[in-house]
């Protein structure tokens, strides 16, 4: 016994299957006597549906004449709410951008004033210098930890903890932009690409 | 139904949006029977259907400057004919079918017997329609009587395409099964 397409036979009596789903139902159709008769039953409602008439209503010149009675002198503006949200919409990947190139530069500011206060150049570098705990050293300082080890692991931990906080925040920034644009592609596929009227 | 080309008809739209109220008259014009049929079939009274086309292009008005021209002008009022129908008949809180003798239809059938018959079975079905739910009902006018894509459908009512597909199924089954019943009884009755 074929399985049966019940749940097709809506979408190909509109014509709304695809080229292969529509081959597939229509050889389907042949064999399954069940799936015919629903097919059937479903163009004879279709039929019914379309007996029902429609009344005659004022002419459009009256409904025209009604409208115009009602309207406002003028439309009314554009709420100021969906106004910002528009801006809003727009500006977020200027932000997203803005931020990710003002994080950059204070990184890159702050490595350039780091190597100039190691070569004696620059005095006060506190303000770039982070003041975060290293628990390498502080292990080490309770005699937790080998000299000998704590040459390596401080360095290491220091490299480690820049090097996740720099991709932490990128990846962040990284994933809201990519966020952005796919929220933006999905709203173009379904407005359509072209600005189109009706027919 | 007055036809335009999607040039003059994007050339009005943008001066509707300034103010100018003749440009709209033409948009009313161009849309007022496909506004009319579904409002009509979303409640199946004249009155009520004839007052809510009304309504449809007053809130079309006041809602344009918001409108962008992304999506036609037809979907973007049949969503508001949608709801404006849907909102309507809330306020009655009740349906309001017509009697026959209301409908002003035109007459077909060669004997005024076969024309009642064709008549009352019209309104059994109307009646049915109007009973489905409203999401459902929605999505079957649309697909029946303006013969809108799922596609369209979908970016009319805001919905997905699958909840299309779902809603239309469903609103086949439930009118296939109601309307086989009633118009068996009536079958009956008409011809006992």
């Amino acid at each position: 016994m074929p399985d049966h397409k019940f749940e097709l036979l809506n979408a190909y009596l509109d014509g709304e299957l695809n080229p292969q789903q529509h081959r597939k139902t229509e050889a389907h159709l042949e064999t399954c006597e069940e799936c015919r008769a629903e097919l059937e039953t479903l163009e004879t409602l279709s039929g019914t549906l379309a007996e029902v008439p429609l009344p005659e209503f004022s002419p459009p010149e009256q409904l025209v004449a009604n409208v115009a009675l009602q309207l406002p002198r003028k439309p009314l503006k554009e709420p100021a709410s969906r106004k910002w949200l528009e801006y809003g919409w727009w500006l977020a990947p200027i932000g997203l951008i803005a931020t990710w190139a003002f994080i950059s530069i204070y990184t890159v500011a702050g490595d350039l004033v780091g190597a100039a206060s190691n070569l004696g150049l620059v005095e006060n570098a506190s303000i770039f210098a982070g003041n975060s705990t290293n628990y390498s050293a502080l292990l080490g300082r309770f005699g937790l930890l080998d000299p000998s080890m704590l040459e390596w692991l401080v360095p290491s931990e220091t490299f480690i903890r820049q090097f996740f906080s720099q991709l932490i925040w990128q990846v962040a920034l990284a994933m809201l932009y990519l966020s952005w644009i796919a929220i933006w592609w999905v709203r173009q596929t379904r407005l359509g690409p072209k600005q189109q009227f009706g027919n | 139904m007055a036809t335009i080309s999607p040039a003059k008809e994007f050339s009005l739209i943008t001066q509707a949006q300034k103010g100018d109220r003749n440009a709209f008259g033409e948009l009313i014009r161009v849309h007022a029977q496909g506004v009319q049929s579904v409002v009509y079939r979303m409640c199946g009274n004249q009155q009520l259907a004839e007052d809510a086309a009304q309504e449809t292009f007053i809130q079309a008005w006041l809602k344009l400057p918001s409108y962008r021209p992304k999506s036609s002008l037809r979907n973007w009022l049949y969503r508001i004919a949608v709801n404006t129908a849907i909102d309507m008949l809330r306020k009655e809180k009740r349906i309001i079918p017509n009697t026959i003798d209301d409908l002003n239809l035109v007459d077909k059938r060669p004997t005024p017997e076969r024309s009642l018959v064709s008549a009352e079975r019209s309104e059994i079905v109307r009646d049915t329609i109007i009973a489905l739910p409203d999401t459902s009902r929605a999505v079957l006018i649309l697909r029946e009587y303006e013969d809108l894509s799922y596609r369209e459908i979908a970016d009319t009512l805001d919905i997905p395409l699958g909840t299309v597909m779902s809603r239309l199924s469903y609103a086949r089954k439930l009118l296939k099964d109601k309307l086989s019943l009633q118009l068996e009884l009536h079958a009956e009755v008409t011809y006992a």
